[in-house]
Parts: structure tokens; C-alpha cells; sequence
């Protein structure tokens, strides 16, 4: 089973997120900072990473993803409602993809499968 | 024995003797009124000599006075010359000197020869007038040598009429000349001719001279003279002196005083000269007064006294005066200086005036000056305070635009499990549902999306309140799908109202380049828009076509439509003509300014075509193939 990461402070989205993966056979693991978030990265598949959260903003959190060798390699998605505005800040640090909130989750189904196949 | 041309000849003497001392008396330090004096004096002698030698008894003292009579026509033709030549100016040129020198040998020769012989004049002879000349054999030299100087004479005397400028010496040389000529030829004929042709008259050369000399005399005294010496410029200044000045005798007796004197008195001159003083002063004491003080000091400076005119008006004055000497030093008079200080006190008391309306006008002006400082520092305080309401303001705006922006993310954030849910329910991803739930959760989904579209324009607002441009993220976008996609979604908008809606997009339509989500934003604005302010049973058109390198999207409704005068303002922000009808349709007056600034992010251009109220609007949006600026 692909584990993914979610790292996301906003509870009832968290509960969303976690219900329609584990319904489409992901094992989820949620970080509710950056910090934690930080530290789980290296067993997770994929992170799907929240930009406006405590601690450690989700930008600082990929720049560092992508800057650490254990971690560079592992596809992250910004989901954020700011998304539209970081399109390019998130190219420039190295973001996979991004999706704007509110989202239908058919469509972050669809890009999770693209970067996580199989 | 008749005497009777011998008195004619005393007579002249004693003209001639009276006519130079009136001359000499008019100016006797003038040189040429010294030559005069001679001249007259010898014109005298020779009168008095020829009536001496008619009116004598023997032949012997006849043939002396005769001799005589010949010797002073010598001397008075001598001064005559040199008076010609000193009115003439002949006398300052170098050759005049040789030339009157020339004139005294001749003559002495004349005189001599007349006196130890009888070649000029003969012995006289007793005619029926007394004793006359018979002229000698060389009687013609003497008349050579006699018209020679006369000659010499008016040919300076011509010399100056011509060349000069002076109008005085014109008429005097004319004067003189005029004389001259007429001596001259009378002479000449009556001396000089008569006797040639054997015709022996008494001579009338003496009367004839006495004659001239009247003539000189009255051209001197009526023109004064060719020199304007010192003495005679002093004259002249004194008389047009800008002042009032009188010069009074130790008897404090008018002597002298000047034009403007006798003027401002308000007398003729001779009214005045010889008159006491005292008679024309306002205050006769204080004059007395003057008077001790010049005995004492010599000079008063400054003094304020007052004259009084001949119609007893009073002329105030100040006055300076000092006791006058002669050159022998002995005291001759005073003379005493008046300034007419009528129009000095005028002008003072008008420059007081002046000073004090100066004065008044420069009180109006402080006071206006601290009327204006405290008015302008109110002013300053004012615009102080304006300054720091508006940076209020500003705080406010930036504030309110934080807190919508904060705002509408805040608001996102719950809306992405309600819509995350709803989707996982309405799909049975959580277990199957009865349809009353489907129909719940639609419109649980649709409500959000609403939402979600209000947050999204309010969050466009703050952008373009804050002057931050629409960011694209570009990509290459059909409109003709944009369009498709959009229309299960409006549909059931329209089928709520009963609209009918058509759809003419070319099949060929350019694809853009552009920012799909923000394109989608755009044309859902739009619709919605026609939808809203078209009622029931109303038709919504979109027809899209190619154009010039770009595209075409026209939304066309047949609902209230837009005066002409809004067709530009609806495009502002807040903006909604009728705020009744917005509010019954749900809106806030964004949709038009934000698609604005999208279709501008584009470098497109967006415009509302309406025919009035009640005529449908048309909202059509150009965009170029080459999409974000």
C-alpha cells in the first residue's frame, strides 16, 4: 500500500482527505505542522503539503524536501488555497503539482495517480 | 559876418560832448565803450574846432583852428576805426595790430604835411558863412586816406553782420553800418566831391560825425553790447535769479531787486525801487530785527519772515541775507534772498498726510498679516489633521482589504471538506443514498459553489483595490470547450427562469493563449450577469467568432438593458444601476469590474452595447490569440 503524507493543519479537511484515500486504498499519514511533517517525509510516497500552517510554513517545508537528498526525489503536491497565487514561487522550489481549495477530490485522485502509479 | 553854420558846428560839439559822457556813464570799465567815449569826444573837438575856425576874425587863428579841426578828424577817424575793429572782432586777428598802426602813421603824416604846408588844405577864406577850407593839390590823398579807414571799417564791420549768429550783433553792425553809408556818401559828396568841382560850402563833416555818433549811440544803448562781458552776465543772472532778491542801500531803500521780486509782490519794478523796504514786509519789526543782526553777524541763514503783496495777501518766506561791500570794501547795502516756502509747507503737510495714510494703511496691513498667519495656521493645522484622516483612511482601507483578504481564504478553507464531502457523498463513495439526498447534497454543492465564487470575487477585489494586477498562469485555451463545458451549469440556471439560451460558437474558433480558471471566472460573470438581469422567459445568446487575430465572444440578453450613460460606469466597481434589482438577484456589483480586469490582464478589450432601457444589453469581449500582455 503507497503511503502518503498529508500535511495539513485544518482538521475537518484533514478527516476529508484521509476518508476519500483510505476509500481509494492509500495508507495516509497526517502531520498538523510543517516541523512534524519535516520529520515523517522520509518513509512517505508522496506529500501533499498545505501552504498557511503553524510552525513552518508548507513553502519552507518543500524547499526543504527538495534541498535534502532523502527527500528530493519524493513528488509533492501543494494543495492550498493560495495556490493560485504560488504557481510560480511553488515552480521555483520545486513543487510537482498543485491544486487549488476547494477541490473536487476526483481531480486530486487523478493527479495522485499521476505521480504515484501502480 | 554870418555865424550862423558856426553854432550849428557848437551845437554838434556840445552833442557829441553829451552823448559821450551819457556813454561812458552806461559802462566806463567796457573797452568798447572807452573807444566810444574817445570817438565822441574827438567828434566834439572837431566840431568844436571847425565852428571855431568859421566864426574867428583873423585868417591866422582860421588856419590854426583849421589845422586843429583836421587833427582831431584824424584821431576820431583813428577811434572810430579801432571801435569797428573791436565790434567787429577784426581787433583779435593778428593782422589788425600792423594794420591800425599803418592807419596812426598815415595819419601823422596827413597832419604833419597839412600843418608845415598848404598841399592838402590851403589857408582858408572868408565866405558869406565864415572862414571855409580851400582845398591843395593833394587834397585827394587825405580823402584816400579818410575813405580808406571808413572802408576798412564796414568791411569788418560787414564781416561780422554776415558771419554772426547773435541777432544783437546783426543789428548792431546793420545799425552802424546803415549810418555809416549814409555819413559816408553825404560826406563824401558834400566834403569830398563839392570842393572838387570848385564848389566851397561850409564843411558838414563835424554835424554830419555828431550825427553818427547818435546813431552809435542809440544802436549801443538799444542793443547793448557785441561783449557779454562778466559784468553784464551778472547783470542778467541777477534779473532771472529762480529766487526773490533785493538789494537795499544803509537807508534800507530799495536799490535793486530781481523779476521774480517784483512779481510775486505783485509791483512793476519801479514801483518798488526806491521804496522803504519795510513797506512790503508783513512783519516790519521783525525785518528791523534782520536788520540789527547783519549789522552784528554780516549774514543771516535760514530766517523765517513773511512779505506781503500789493494786495496785502502774505507770503510766507525764508530768507538769507548779508551786508555788501564794494570793491573799495566799504559797505554798500544789503541783500537779502527770499524763498517762497508757501509750496515747501504745502508739500510738507501733504507728506505728512501721506505719512500718516502710510501709517494707517501699514496698522490695515499687520492686522490683515495676523488675520492671514491665523488663518493660515489654522489652515496648517487643518490640513495637518486632512493629512492624518486620510492616512487613516488609508490604515482603514489597507485593513479592510487585509480582512477581506483573510477573509475570503478563511472562508475557502471550510468550504474544501463540505465540498470534499458532498462530492465523496453525492458519487456513493460513503453508501447508497435515496434521492430526496441526492437532491440535498446538489444543492449543498451548487450553494457552495456560489460561495465559493462570491469569496473568489471578493478576494479579485481586493487585488484590484489594492493595484495589484490580475497574476495569469497562462496556458493555451479553447473558448469553444470554456463554453461547452460551462453550459450544463448555466443551463439549469435559465430552465429556473424559463430562458432560453443558445449557443453559436464557431467550430473553428481560435484557441488563445490565456489563464483558464480566470477565463472561466470571466464568462461565468458575464452569463450569470445576462441571466440575473433578464427576466423570466427572457433569451440568452453567446455567440463566439474569429476576428482579426483574436476572438469574439458576444452575451446577448433581450432584459431591462442599460442607458447610454452607464454603458461605461457599469464597469466600476460597486456598481449597479438599479441597487433594487441587484439586490433581488443576489449580486454585489463586482462581476463587470473584475471581468474588466481579466479581459484587460488578457490585453483584451470588454464593452457593453445597449439601446436603452428595456432593449437587452450586449456584452461583447475581444481577446487576442496572443492572450496575457
Amino acid at each position: 500500500m503507497r503511503k502518503i503524507l498529508l500535511i495539513e493543519d485544518n482538521k475537518p479537511t484533514v478527516e476529508m482527505i484521509q476518508l476519500f484515500l483510505k476509500l481509494h486504498d492509500y495508507e495516509v499519514e497526517v502531520a498538523y505542522n510543517g516541523k512534524d511533517g519535516l520529520q515523517m517525509a522520509p518513509n512517505a510516497d508522496l506529500v501533499l503539503l498545505d501552504v498557511m500552517m503553524p510552525e513552518m510554513d508548507g513553502l519552507e517545508v518543500c524547499r526543504r524536501l527538495k534541498s535534502s537528498a532523502e527527500t528530493k526525489n519524493i513528488p509533492v503536491i501543494i494543495v492550498s488555497i493560495k495556490a493560485d497565487d504560488l504557481g510560480k514561487e511553488g515552480r521555483e522550489i520545486g513543487a510537482t503539482a498543485y491544486l487549488a481549495k476547494p477541490f473536487d477530490p476526483e481531480k486530486l485522485l487523478s493527479l495522485i495517480r499521476r505521480y504515484l502509479p501502480g | 559876418m554870418n555865424y550862423s553854420f558856426g553854432f550849428v558846428d557848437l551845437f554838434g560839439a556840445l552833442l557829441a560832448a553829451v552823448l559821450a559822457i551819457v556813454i561812458i556813464i552806461h559802462n566806463p570799465r567796457e573797452r568798447l565803450i572807452q573807444y566810444f567815449f574817445g570817438y565822441a569826444v574827438m567828434i566834439g573837438f572837431f566840431n568844436l574846432f571847425n565852428a571855431l575856425m568859421i566864426m574867428t576874425d583873423s585868417v591866422n587863428l582860421a588856419f590854426h583852428f583849421e589845422r586843429l579841426t583836421i587833427v582831431f578828424w584824424s584821431l576820431f577817424l583813428l577811434f572810430f576805426t579801432k571801435f569797428c575793429f573791436v565790434i567787429s572782432k577784426f581787433d583779435r586777428e593778428k593782422a589788425a595790430r600792423p594794420i591800425f598802426f599803418g592807419l596812426i602813421v598815415v595819419s601823422a603824416l596827413v597832419n604833419y604835411v597839412n600843418y608845415v604846408t598848404d598841399w592838402i588844405y590851403k589857408t582858408p577864406v572868408m565866405t558869406g558863412l565864415g572862414y571855409s577850407d580851400v582845398i591843395g593839390r593833394w587834397y585827394l590823398v587825405f580823402v584816400v586816406y579818410s575813405a580808406l579807414a571808413v572802408i576798412l571799417s564796414i568791411y569788418f564791420l560787414m564781416r561780422t553782420w554776415r558771419s554772426t549768429k547773435s541777432n544783437r550783433e546783426k543789428m548792431q553792425s546793420l545799425v552802424i553800418l546803415t549810418a555809416l553809408f549814409i555819413g559816408f556818401v553825404a560826406g563824401g559828396v558834400l566834403d569830398g566831391v563839392l570842393p572838387l568841382l570848385g564848389i566851397f560850402a561850409q564843411s558838414t563833416s563835424p554835424i554830419i560825425s555828431t550825427l553818427y555818433v547818435m546813431v552809435f549811440a542809440y544802436a549801443l544803448t538799444r542793443y547793448g553790447l557785441l561783449k557779454v562781458t562778466p559784468a553784464l552776465i551778472a547783470q542778467d543772472v541777477f534779473r532771472m535769479m529762480p529766487v526773490m532778491m533785493e538789494f537795499v542801500d544803509l537807508d534800507r531803500k530799495v536799490l535793486v531787486i530781481n523779476e521774480l521780486f517784483a512779481k510775486n509782490l505783485g509791483y512793476k519794478s519801479s514801483e518798488l525801487i526806491g521804496q522803504e523796504c519795510k513797506l512790503f514786509h508783513a512783519n516790519p519789526e521783525l525785518h528791523e530785527k534782520f536788520h540789527q543782526e547783519l549789522l552784528l553777524k554780516g549774514s543771516i541763514r535760514q530766517g523765517e519772515t513773511a512779505l506781503l503783496r500789493k494786495d496785502r495777501a502774505i507770503i510766507p518766506v525764508n530768507v538769507d541775507a548779508a551786508r555788501v561791500k564794494d570793491r573799495f570794501g566799504e559797505t554798500i547795502g544789503e541783500i537779502f534772498i527770499y524763498r517762497d516756502i508757501i509750496k515747501e509747507k504745502e508739500l510738507l503737510e501733504k507728506q505728512k498726510e501721506i505719512i500718516v495714510e502710510l501709517t494707517k494703511n501699514k496698522e490695515r496691513m499687520l492686522s490683515i498679516l495676523e488675520d492671514t498667519t491665523e488663518a493660515r495656521d489654522e489652515a496648517k493645522k487643518k490640513s495637518e489633521e486632512l493629512v492624518k484622516a486620510v492616512d487613516d483612511l488609508k490604515e482603514v482601507d489597507r485593513m479592510k482589504n487585509r480582512f477581506l483578504s483573510v477573509m475570503s481564504h478563511e472562508l475557502r478553507t471550510p468550504l474544501t471538506p463540505i465540498k470534499g464531502f458532498s462530492s465523496m457523498l453525492i458519487n456513493g463513495q460513503l453508501g447508497p443514498l435515496t434521492e430526496p439526498q441526492i437532491n440535498a447534497l446538489g444543492s449543498i454543492q451548487r450553494e457552495s459553489d456560489h460561495l465559493l465564487a462570491l469569496i473568489d470575487s471578493i478576494l479579485d477585489t481586493t487585488k484590484l483595490e489594492t493595484g495589484r494586477e490580475i497574476e495569469l498562469n497562462t496556458e493555451p485555451v479553447s473558448v469553444k470547450i470554456l463554453i461547452e463545458e460551462l453550459v450544463p451549469i448555466i443551463k439549469p440556471q435559465c430552465d429556473q427562469k424559463e430562458q432560453s439560451l443558445e449557443v453559436k460558437v464557431s467550430a473553428d474558433l481560435n484557441t488563445i493563449i490565456g489563464d483558464r480558471t480566470k477565463l472561466h471566472r470571466l464568462l461565468t460573470n458575464v452569463i450569470g450577469n445576462a441571466i440575473n438581469f433578464t427576466p423570466n422567459g427572457g433569451k440568452i445568446s453567446i455567440v463566439g467568432q474569429n476576428v482579426d487575430n483574436g476572438i469574439e465572444i458576444k452575451v446577448i440578453d433581450n432584459g431591462i438593458g442599460i442607458e447610454e450613460q452607464y454603458l461605461e460606469k457599469i464597469f466600476e466597481k460597486f456598481v449597479q444601476i438599479d441597487n433594487s434589482y441587484s439586490r433581488a438577484t443576489g449580486g454585489v456589483g463586482l462581476g463587470l469590474a473584475i471581468s474588466q480586469a481579466i479581459v484587460e490582464a488578457h490585453g483584451g478589450k470588454i464593452k457593453a452595447e445597449s439601446k436603452g432601457i428595456g432593449w437587452g444589453t450586449t456584452i461583447a469581449i475581444d481577446l487576442p490569440v496572443g492572450g496575457s500582455k
